[in-house]
């Protein structure tokens, strides 16, 4: 509960001399001691922009690594850190508090450096009539620093922040040095950061894993499902550099998610192309897929070695080691073999036909001959498709016993999933409000379903793990263990088993069945 | 966080000048937020660090707590060290915690609420026994008593003690040093000897010092301006033996 502090900023006109805010002003404030500096600061953010989407950055200065707020400029949580490297983990940082503090924005994500700034500070005491000082005045020159030490001039910039419980004052001050500057000479932090990255030549908020394309009702439905998939493949082909790299698990799975949403659209919109250009895409798309299974059960399970070792005793927890430490070796042989996958010319020749296909069908969208003659505007093709799906999640849940088999659950997740990415593909087509309530009620069965079956799949995993220890030299611990994970699982999918009705109740009511009537007949 | 009130029933016994030195010397190091709150109505403390409350600040807002008491906090020249300067109307803070419902424990709970902010507070106290005083020895997890080698200030240090024992309050949350020693004078080194040796007595002094009586006029703690003084060296090896034996 702290009371907000806010640096206030101004860009100087050029000859502008930091004196002149002190001559006739009128005001009690009088300059205090002056101090020079330089400081190099490399900033940090996700793939996806994440601090910046809340107006944070992180700031690695000297040793210390910090969370800034953009709007106030001030940082709100600092922890040593000296390490510059160009990525790291949240859960690498070993302060629970500051780890916290940036698990808030993302767990997941590795922070990358973005760009790296230097700056010439020479600070002023700004003092009151008690000659205590109430602000710091910064004129801050920032630079962009390159390799061998050669830097740009980016900006010039003067900050007048105030000590904690003088915020009046230095706002009275600021008032007065907004009269003498101009108001157009007002700026703030989130601009300065936005020129760092445009000066380093990193494109912002360039990246989303959702598929935000405005679709018109009207257009035939090969035009709009062309620029969906033509939205996928870009999110594949974003990811895919970075694959290799291994900065972090996210880049995998929004590969691995686009690569799903295409095979959806193939497989539930049809007639988009002829079937013996469908049937052939649909196969290309599901051994990408199958390419890199083993590669993200790896990075599933890697990510859990905390919460393994955790659910174990003290006296078993450390034989887990042995399992993990055969996982990072298979990590490392999958990531190579997927990333000569997505290097390989089939691939790469298979993705620029695609594109080119895309490309032509969303200029030129022709009909596919078909005996039918319904409608087939991107509306009513998308009404019909949820339709269906939808239909189909509540038949095949309503089917399901009071105690649910796997395989039923596991089935049903699919038909969850596949109405799922309908509603989002086609989003843009229908009210934002009725389409977000709708998806929030699937979601809510989404998670029932997808903790049933991802509890079973590690069950199924660590299994096998046990079965092919046969044929190695025994560690009986380790199985101990692995077979002690495997209870626990049990367990929790039993209780997951148990709510499982309760959720789909929830879903297949009057409400949500009014809200996808009003949907779906709008 | 811990809490540390320099505290006693005398007046003139350097309660402000240590509360500033040692407010100071906890500040200092890696991230160790530190807060003094200034609760005597003269505000010597908040003199010192050249810091006067808002306008509105009274010890109503005081009493109120939390985003009130958040509000008036002040930031002192130093780095990691904070004030909550005192206002005059303070004098009234006993009429007012008379109608509270819990008053010894008011300002425990208002302290409480900033526990996240900061690894130590110290309250530098007005010089009485008081309704507010009881609140006081509930809020601080030491009270340190400066005491100076004469026999009036050892008396009002076994007062504390003796009412401490009489109300039921924890005693040994109290530790006496010597402060303001005169090493030549017979009787400060009498007393010292005498009482300085028992478990309740820091073991270090800080000696009479005239750079002390200056800090009206630097408006700064002595290590800060002056750390090669002789007193601001006996604050130095103060602080670290309540550290080491305090402050675990």
């Amino acid at each position: 509960m702290t009371v907000e502090r806010k640096s206030i900023c101004f860009r100087p006109p050029e000859g502008f001399e930091t004196e002149s805010l002190f001559e006739d002003n009128g005001l009690s404030v009088k300059p205090g001691k002056t101090q020079k500096r330089r400081v190099r600061r490399i900033f940090y953010d996700t793939f996806e922009w994440q601090l910046l989407a809340n107006n944070a950055a992180a700031i690695q200065e000297n040793r210390l690594l910090s969370l800034y707020n953009l709007d106030t400029g001030l940082p709100f949580a600092s922890v040593g850190h000296s390490a510059t490297a160009r990525f790291f983990h949240p859960f690498e940082l070993k302060d629970e508090k500051f780890r916290s503090e940036i698990e808030r924005y993302t767990e997941l994500r590795a922070l990358i450096k973005r760009c790296t700034v230097e700056v010439d500070i020479v600070s002023q005491q700004l003092l009151d009539e008690e000659e205590k000082t109430i602000a710091i005045l910064n004129r801050e020159t920032y630079f962009l620093f390159k390799e061998k030490k050669s830097r740009i001039l980016i900006t010039e910039n003067l900050a007048i922040t105030p000590l904690k419980g003088f915020q009046e004052e230095t706002e009275t001050f600021a008032s007065g040095t907004g009269k003498l500057l101009g108001r157009e000479h007002r700026t703030r932090y989130r601009d300065l950061f936005m020129q760092f990255m445009d000066a380093a030549g990193v494109p912002v908020n360039d990246y989303s894993s959702k598929i935000r394309i405005t679709l018109q009702p009207g257009d035939p439905v090969q035009k709009s499902a062309a620029s969906l998939l033509l939205g996928t493949l870009d999110i594949m082909k974003r990811n895919e550099p970075w694959i290799p790299e291994n900065i972090d698990t996210e880049f995998l799975h929004d590969y691995r998610v686009a690569v799903r949403r295409t095979r959806s659209v193939l497989g539930t919109i049809r007639d988009i192309f002829d079937s013996g250009t469908t049937a052939r895409y649909r196969n290309a798309f599901r051994n990408a897929g199958k390419a890199c299974n083993a590669l993200r059960d790896c990075d599933v399970y890697l990510l859990r070695e905390s919460d393994y070792r955790a659910m174990l005793p003290e006296s078993l927890a450390p034989h887990i080691a042995a399992f993990f430490k055969e996982l990072h070796e298979l990590h490392r042989i999958e990531l190579r073999r997927f990333s000569s996958f997505l290097r390989s010319k089939a691939y790469r020749a298979m993705l620029d036909e695609w594109n080119g296909l895309l490309g032509e069908t969303e200029r030129n969208p022709v009909p596919v001959a078909t005996q039918d003659t319904e409608d087939r505007s991107t509306l009513a093709v998308a009404k019909k498709n949820i339709r269906k799906a939808w239909k189909k999640v509540l038949r095949h849940g309503r089917a399901i016993p009071a105690q649910a088999s796997d395989a039923e659950l596991h089935s049903l997740r699919i038909d969850c999933k596949k109405l799922r990415y309908l509603l989002e593909l086609f989003a843009s087509l229908f009210p934002d409000k009725t389409m977000a309530t709708v998806v929030r009620q699937l979601k809510e069965l989404q998670e029932n379903l997808g903790m049933f079956v991802d509890l079973a799949v590690q069950q199924q995993y660590l299994a096998g793990h046990i079965e092919q220890m046969k044929e190695k030299p025994s560690d009986p611990e380790l199985a101990a263990a692995l077979g002690g994970l495997i209870t626990t699982l049990h367990c929790r999918q039993q209780k997951n088993r148990k709510l499982f009705h309760r959720t789909f109740r929830h879903f297949d009511n009057d409400e949500t069945e009014t809200l996808f009537n009003a949907l779906l007949n709008s | 966080m811990k809490t540390i009130a320099l505290y006693s029933i005398k007046g003139g016994v350097g309660k402000t000048a240590a509360a500033v030195n040692l407010s100071y010397l906890a500040s200092k190091g890696d991230a160790r937020q530190t807060l003094i709150c200034d609760l005597d109505p003269q505000g010597a403390s908040s003199f010192y660090f050249r810091i006067s409350p808002r306008d509105k600040y009274n010890s109503t807002k005081f009493l109120e707590g939390s985003a009130k008491i958040y509000k008036n906090i002040k930031a002192t020249d130093f780095e990691g060290l904070d004030l909550l300067p005192s206002d005059f109307s303070y004098r009234n803070l006993d009429l007012e915690l008379l109608e509270e419902k819990k008053p010894q424990k008011k300002l425990r709970k208002n302290i409480n609420e900033l526990s996240s902010e900061y690894r130590y507070i110290f309250f530098d106290c007005p010089p009485n026994l008081t309704l507010f005083s009881e609140s006081i020895f509930a809020a601080a997890d030491i009270i340190l008593v400066p005491v100076i080698p004469t026999t009036l200030s050892i008396r009002t240090y076994e007062q504390l003690r003796k009412f401490f024992n009489d109300t039921g309050l924890d005693s040994s949350k109290i530790r006496g040093f010597f402060n303001m020693v005169e090493k030549r004078k017979s009787m400060h080194r009498e007393i010292i000897e005498q009482r300085g040796s028992q478990p309740d007595f820091l073991k270090s002094s800080v000696p009479y010092n005239s750079e002390v009586e200056k800090m009206g006029i630097y408006r700064a703690p002595l290590n800060a301006v002056h750390p090669s003084s002789a007193a601001a060296k006996a604050f130095r090896q103060l602080w670290e033996e309540i550290q080491v034996d305090l402050l675990p």
